[in-house]
């Protein structure tokens, strides 16, 4: 893959093309490979820097200092401030995911079509059916081999089992897969099959031209027609990219209202409708050792709950993720540390009802207002109360909830079972993070509630589109990189007609 | 880390070596046993402001709290061995978010610290 850095380029660069990217994530990826194999000329412009897949290191410090934004300690603020995660690499966050898959649910799409009908125009599901069928051939999308599950996966499918809950491996983006358990900082064997792995290269054999290390502070316009964007590059040179035909924002639901807002393109809510899945975790200790940082990262899911909003998932973390939410400091915290092998920690993703919003904030940083509602906390209590049970029925001794104000450790499953009830009602008392962030530059007919049209197009600027997650009306309640690169790979067709 | 004094440092040091202290007749390390000098510069480079400044607010107030804290009244420098665990024990679970968030953020930093040193990782069982 051909990829110019910007650390290289001092002076002030321009460029022309048809077709030009902000990001080179699924989003950006799937636009730029479906436009240059129309044989139009594109460019793709990425923040973040190439790490090559031989350079992506082993400790949890070093990839979220390289791989993620802000180390992954971006703050969402709210009624309880949650870090909120995103990858600034070239392939954006496909490299430091999970590499799970799932296709849009159809209940999710007829959500979307029942609140607006005219989007079925831009998003029918046939089309959608058969892109998803393109995308899992093309990224090698399969279950979870148990040849490379590992303990921590295997323990889950026991513990739903028991439970009598309905579960599955995780069907994955990977080829090759030996389990080693280092997808949240980069595949060192290049298994995953992340945007540097296939849809990049491919948008580059097709004559795309790649930038990292560019950052986009502005959209250029024309009147009422973006025409190109402009930026700098790490090296420090002004960069100017011309397009004749399109400018697509594919920069992520924080990154692309901002870009919008701050080129002074704010029509309608954008920023607004900022959606997500919080997520919280449980830790349990079994008597076999489980190494939560080995074996398939996230390899098993427990879907019975999808539909109230809740998803279950295997994490696998370096040790220093597992390390930090091990109970306690001191030598009480170093005597844990000696046990961790012995820590597994699965997840609860939570479809959240919650609507928050992302505008400019201090230093031109993004601000991101988001809290959980009374009914996202109900859910999240009855997450932490299903994982602690699952992981009891999988074998665990105890269980450590992690939730400020109830027992450190629970062994017994009575007990866990009223969580729900007894857990605490104030979101400051959970662990949780955010992650896979949607809707702040909703897709929809009606341009005072919608910033782009059905067919990605923005409402009142020509030539500009949108093809990130930030269109979708809400959030999915299962991971979305698929429904990312299915939606942007149509955004790239509408572009090419 | 860049830009702190080096009372700064010093608290800082102390209170990591509180939070993960190394245990009699084991061979893994704690804190500080652990050459972190490149770990300060990287971890200044990569932070963003509201982590760094909650990495000094961790360390002010951790250091400071304890004068004002019953059963402690001494500020966290000057307190022997057993009372700082005890303190941080006690300010991990304390009722004010800020607290309990505070003692987790320098608890995630010393975690990040720990795993990157690669004779850590070994002696912890974590390979590679």
């Amino acid at each position: 893959m051909n990829v110019t850095d910007g650390g290289t380029i001092r002076a002030p660069h321009q460029l022309d093309c048809d077709v030009v990217v902000v990001g080179s994530g699924p989003a950006g990826a799937a636009v730029a490979r479906t436009v240059a194999a129309t044989g139009a000329r594109v460019v793709v412009l990425e923040e973040g820097p190439w790490v090559k897949t031989a350079d992506f290191p082993v400790d949890a410090f070093s990839a979220m200092a390289q791989l993620w934004r802000d180390m992954g300690a971006s703050v969402a603020l709210g009624n309880a401030p949650m870090p909120l995660l995103q990858g600034r690499v070239l392939g954006g966050t496909s490299v430091v995911n999970g590499a799970i898959s799932w296709r849009l649910p159809k209940d999710v799409w007829q959500g979307w079509i029942d609140a607006d009908p005219a989007l079925e125009a831009g998003l029918p599901w046939d089309e959608l059916s058969t892109t998803f069928a393109e995308i899992e051939r093309d990224l090698h999308i399969a279950p979870t081999d148990p040849a490379v599950a590992g303990p921590k996966n295997l323990l889950m499918a026991k513990g739903a089992e028991a439970l009598g809950l309905e579960h599955r491996p995780i069907a994955r983006n990977v080829d090759g897969c030996r389990g080693l358990g280092r997808c949240l900082q980069g595949c060192p064997e290049g298994h995953k099959q992340s945007m540097t792995e296939t849809y990049l290269p491919d948008a580059s054999r097709r004559g795309a031209q790649i930038l990292c290390q560019v950052e986009v502070s502005g959209i250029l316009r024309d009147g009422r027609r973006a025409v190109g964007v402009v930026g700098r590059a790490a090296g420090g040179g002004a960069v100017e990219v011309r397009a004749d035909r399109a400018v697509v924002l594919a920069a992520s639901a924080v990154q692309t209202p901002l870009l919008l807002i701050g080129s002074g393109i704010a029509e309608g809510p954008v920023g607004e409708n900022f959606q997500a899945h919080p997520g919280t975790s449980v830790s349990g200790r079994f008597r076999e050792p489980v190494e939560a940082w080995r074996g398939a990262t996230q390899g098993h899911e427990v879907i019975g709950l999808r539909r109230e909003g809740i998803k279950f998932e295997v994490l696998g973390y370096d040790a220093a993720i597992v390390a930090s939410r091990l109970e306690g400091v001191g030598k009480a915290f170093s005597r844990q540390l000696r046990d961790m092998a012995h820590h597994a920690q699965w997840g609860a993703a939570i479809r959240a009802e919650m609507v928050g919003r992302v505008s400019p904030g201090w230093g031109g940083r993004p601000s991101v207002r988001y809290g959980l509602t009374d009914g996202d906390v109900a859910k999240v209590r009855r997450g932490v109360r299903v994982l602690g049970e699952l992981l009891l029925a999988a074998g665990a001794e105890f269980v450590t909830p992690g939730v400020h104000g109830w027992h450190e450790q629970v062994s017994d499953p009575e007990v866990m079972a009223r969580f729900e009830d007894e857990g605490p009602r104030d979101p400051k008392a959970y662990h949780v993070a955010i992650t896979h962030l949607f809707g702040t530059c909703r897709m929809g007919s009606n341009r005072a509630r919608s910033v782009v049209r059905p067919d990605f197009r923005h409402h009142a600027i020509d030539r500009l589109y949108v093809a990130d997650s930030s269109v979708f009306p809400t959030n999915t309640g299962v991971n979305p990189q698929t429904s990312i690169l299915a939606l942007a790979t149509l955004c790239g067709r509408a572009i090419a007609r | 880390m860049k830009g702190w004094l080096p009372v700064e440092q010093r608290w800082l040091r102390l209170l990591l070596d509180a939070l993960v202290p190394p245990l009699p007749g084991d061979p893994a390390p704690g804190m500080s046993t652990l050459d972190l000098s490149a770990f300060w510069p990287a971890l200044s480079h990569a932070a963003p402001p509201l982590l760094r400044l909650g990495l000094r607010a961790s360390v002010w107030l951790l250091t400071w709290l304890p004068l004002v804290t019953p059963g402690f009244f001494a500020p966290f420098f000057v307190m022997e061995e057993a009372r700082r665990d005890r303190y941080l024990t006690t300010a991990l679970s304390s009722r004010l978010f800020l607290v309990r968030q505070l003692v987790q953020t320098l608890k995630i930093v010393a975690c990040f610290a720990l795993f990157q040193d690669r004779g850590a990782r070994a002696a912890l069982g974590v390979q590679p």
